[in-house]
């Protein structure tokens, strides 16, 4: 069964069609890129898909549940067990790093005792062990960036969506934290849709490619 | 070199209108027959009389400060953040008390408290006359300026809430509900502007002076007011003020600092995204009634009693004729103060900006302090400064008034140009530079119309509390030189409470035209 499919999405935003007709199945446990210029609708999907916004027509269902349909979320975001990655990181500026990990599972109820055992396993996997008690103003791009990564994967969703979390950083950083997610996703097996333009992003990581432009899918295949 | 002449000259005229005049004041608060003395201050340390009024100012502020916290963030987050119906047009009406002199507000209530009062109709006898009781002292001082400032914590909430990174908030959303993003993320973020509203509402009502005066609240700045007006003791009435001057600078001191230390800054919102919004769901309907009850209890309720007190033309016939020249005048100096101050103001945000002058920092935070210190003691200020053989020409027209407004009124238009200025791109400068064009054509040609909208909203808010000013028009105007919230003011005393609704009417209706075309610009934007 596909983690995520898309049936006939279109999208509108501010009068201007941004998504039409999409149609997309995404399978589980795979490494979905999502490649494109600026402007072809792929941070809308990922929105989308995540549940910030809903279609104007079609229907999104996430491990075969309907989670959107035209007009309507009919599961909220926080509902869907999503990691994200926002491209800006998003890291909230008055937590320290272990707060930033801390908030996504006091959110969902996880006894005390439990969270700290699991974002020290988190942290330890991502290499910031002794980073905890920092702010994000502390810390370096590539730090940031892990904690984002790990803040999205703590809770062990299922499915996680980046945003061109990578595009800040130099080139050599940029490889290097490609091969880490790479590892991760191998490691703990969720699904990932992440966006990007870089082609060779699009090499290191995926497992499945699908093109876009102008708010339509031009190709969609397996890498070989 | 032009450009640090003109910037000089804005700073300048920044000094002089309000620097100039706080520190003449106090200068002249330590001299007695000529010489130097404490004793002023010694007397106000030495009297119990002294320590109640700075309680009684003291106690009168935090509440409203508390109430007005209380009310305006919850009130900001749905109108700002939530699916609520007519969330513009409920924005508009909590906003009217602002616009309007406060002292219009405990008129309107006195009036619906009052045996002829609207409220007659719907509630009984024994319950008006124990409103009507409790009205006159700290509880309707409290009530009518919880209502007037209301608005600041508001308002900035609802623009707070545009500078938030809205993916601090979406990433929030795929773990929790939104009365815990709120708590933890969205309000811990703007935390800082909201300390500031609250001290704002605070230092502004710690030098209100026309409420508690109308509702015989004895405090410091209507004590500060009488030793001035009735007794003229010049000395006693500026070492009245001092205090509240100095807690007014404390305050904004330690709030600055501590904005510094926990200031969050946001990205601007990338075009095509919208902002996620809280959906209310089966709760809607029931906060849209609660919201508009509010709106209708403590701004339509009053105002409606004000407009059924003066159902009568020949009533607005008489005040026309009455205040007729004194409303012309008032548009005419608001009008003179808010072209000056939307030139002052662009010529200090490009300064803050740019941190073109050494003391740039001091600009700002001058500014943000004579708009805070009470209007009292910037008009006595004034009058110490001006009031003297060679200065009569400014002491004896209009220019004080003017002068006061620059000085009280300048942080609202730089601030509000700031904001814009922000927002555009320091290389369209740069790109106009490189072409050849001087400072003062990139001002004229790139910067000015690039900022138009904002200089434009800066003109119409200036202008409209220039025309609302009481404090320091009350204290400084010459002979003919009387605005309409001075003639209403000062014919409460003792002319007809039927008259003294029309007028107040007239009031409300001169603001409300142009702050209708501020909030029509600032819902387009």
């Amino acid at each position: 069964m596909a983690e995520v499919k898309l049936k006939s999405i279109t999208k509108y935003l501010d009068g201007r069609l941004v998504l039409k007709d999409i149609d997309l199945e995404i399978e589980k446990g795979a490494r979905l890129v999502l490649l494109g210029p600026s402007g072809c609708g792929k941070t809308t999907l990922l929105r989308l898909i995540a549940g910030f916004i809903a279609p104007d027509e079609g229907e999104i269902f996430i491990s075969g549940k309907m989670v959107s349909k035209a007009g309507e979320i009919v599961v909220p975001p926080e509902e869907r067990g999503i990691g994200f990655v926002f491209q800006d990181l998003a890291l909230w500026p008055h937590m320290s790093v272990y707060k930033n990990l801390e908030f996504v599972l006091k959110a969902q109820g996880m006894p005390k005792a439990k969270r700290k055992e699991r974002i020290k396993k988190m942290l330890e996997m991502v290499g910031l062990k002794d980073l905890s008690s920092r702010m994000p103003a502390q810390l370096s791009g590539g730090q940031q960036q892990r904690v984002a990564l790990a803040r999205a994967l703590v809770s062990r969703p299922s499915l996680v969506l980046m945003d061109e979390p990578l595009s800040s950083l130099d080139w050599d950083l940029r490889a290097h934290l490609a091969k880490r997610i790479c590892k991760l996703q191998e490691e703990i097996g969720f699904t990932m849709v992440y966006v990007t333009h870089d082609r060779e992003e699009t090499r290191q990581l995926a497992t499945q490619v699908v093109v876009m432009k102008n708010g339509t899918i031009k190709g969609n295949g397996e890498k070989s | 070199m032009i450009k640090r002449l003109i910037l000089w000259a804005a700073a300048l005229v920044l000094f002089i209108s309000g620097v100039l005049p706080v520190l003449s004041m106090f200068y002249s608060s330590l001299l007695l027959d000529g010489h130097f003395s404490f004793s002023n201050y010694l007397h106000i340390f030495s009297s119990e009389r002294e320590w109640i009024l700075l309680k009684n100012s003291l106690t009168l502020a935090f509440l409203v400060s508390l109430i007005s916290l209380f009310l305006g963030v919850p009130l900001g987050l749905l109108l700002g953040k939530a699916d609520i119906p007519f969330k513009r047009q409920l924005s508009l009406i909590l906003c009217i008390p602002i616009l309007i002199p406060p002292y219009i507000m405990a008129v309107s209530v006195d009036n619906c408290l009052g045996q002829e009062g609207i409220l007659r109709l719907f509630l009984p006898g024994w319950v008006l006359r124990s409103l009507s009781d409790h009205y006159f002292g700290l509880g309707g001082s409290v009530f009518v300026l919880s209502t007037v400032y209301l608005p600041i914590p508001m308002l900035l909430t609802i623009c707070l809430l545009k500078n938030v990174n809205p993916s601090l908030e979406e990433a929030a959303r795929l773990c929790a509900k939104w009365p815990l993003v709120l708590k933890e993320i969205t309000l811990p973020i703007i935390r800082p502007g909201l300390t500031l509203s609250a001290l704002l509402v605070f230092v502004l009502c710690l030098g209100e002076f026309s409420v508690p005066s109308y509702l015989r609240y004895q405090v410091f700045s209507v004590e500060s007011f009488t030793q001035f007006s009735a007794v003229y003791d010049f000395g006693s009435a500026t070492a009245q003020s001092m205090p509240l001057a100095v807690i007014a600078l404390l305050l904004l001191v330690a709030e600055s600092r501590y904005s510094r230390k926990n200031l969050f800054l946001s990205t601007p919102l990338v075009s095509g995204t919208k902002r996620l919004e809280i959906a209310l769901g089966k709760s809607r309907p029931y906060l849209f009634i609660l919201v508009s009850c509010l709106a209708f209890l403590i701004v339509i309720v009053p105002l409606l009693s004000l407009f059924y007190s003066s159902l009568d033309l020949s009533i607005y016939e008489e005040a026309i004729k009455v205040a007729g020249d004194a409303l012309l005048r008032s548009f005419f100096y608001a009008f003179l103060g808010a072209s000056l101050l939307a030139v002052l103001g662009f010529l200090s945000a490009y300064t803050i900006k740019n941190r073109q002058i050494w003391c740039w920092r001091l600009v700002d935070m001058t500014s943000l302090f004579l708009f805070a210190i009470p209007g009292t003691v910037l008009g006595i200020g004034l009058i110490a400064t001006w009031n003297n053989p060679w200065t009569q020409f400014v002491y004896s027209s209009l220019l004080i008034i003017v002068l006061g407004y620059l000085a009280r009124y300048h942080v609202l238009s730089s601030r509000i140009i700031l904001s814009q200025l922000h927002l555009i791109s320091p290389s369209m400068e740069e790109a106009a530079q490189l072409a050849g064009a001087g400072w003062l054509s990139r001002m004229v040609f790139i910067l000015a119309p690039l900022s138009k909208r904002a200089i434009m909203a800066a003109w119409l808010c200036v202008f409209l509390f220039c025309l609302r000013d009481t404090d320091i028009s009350l204290i400084v105007y010459p002979p003919g030189c009387e605005t309409l919230p001075v003639r209403i003011f000062t014919l409460m005393a003792n002319g007809s409470p039927g008259l003294i609704s029309g007028l107040c009417m007239l009031m409300v209706v001169s603001v409300l035209v142009p702050a209708s075309i501020l909030w029509h610009l600032r819902w387009r934007r």
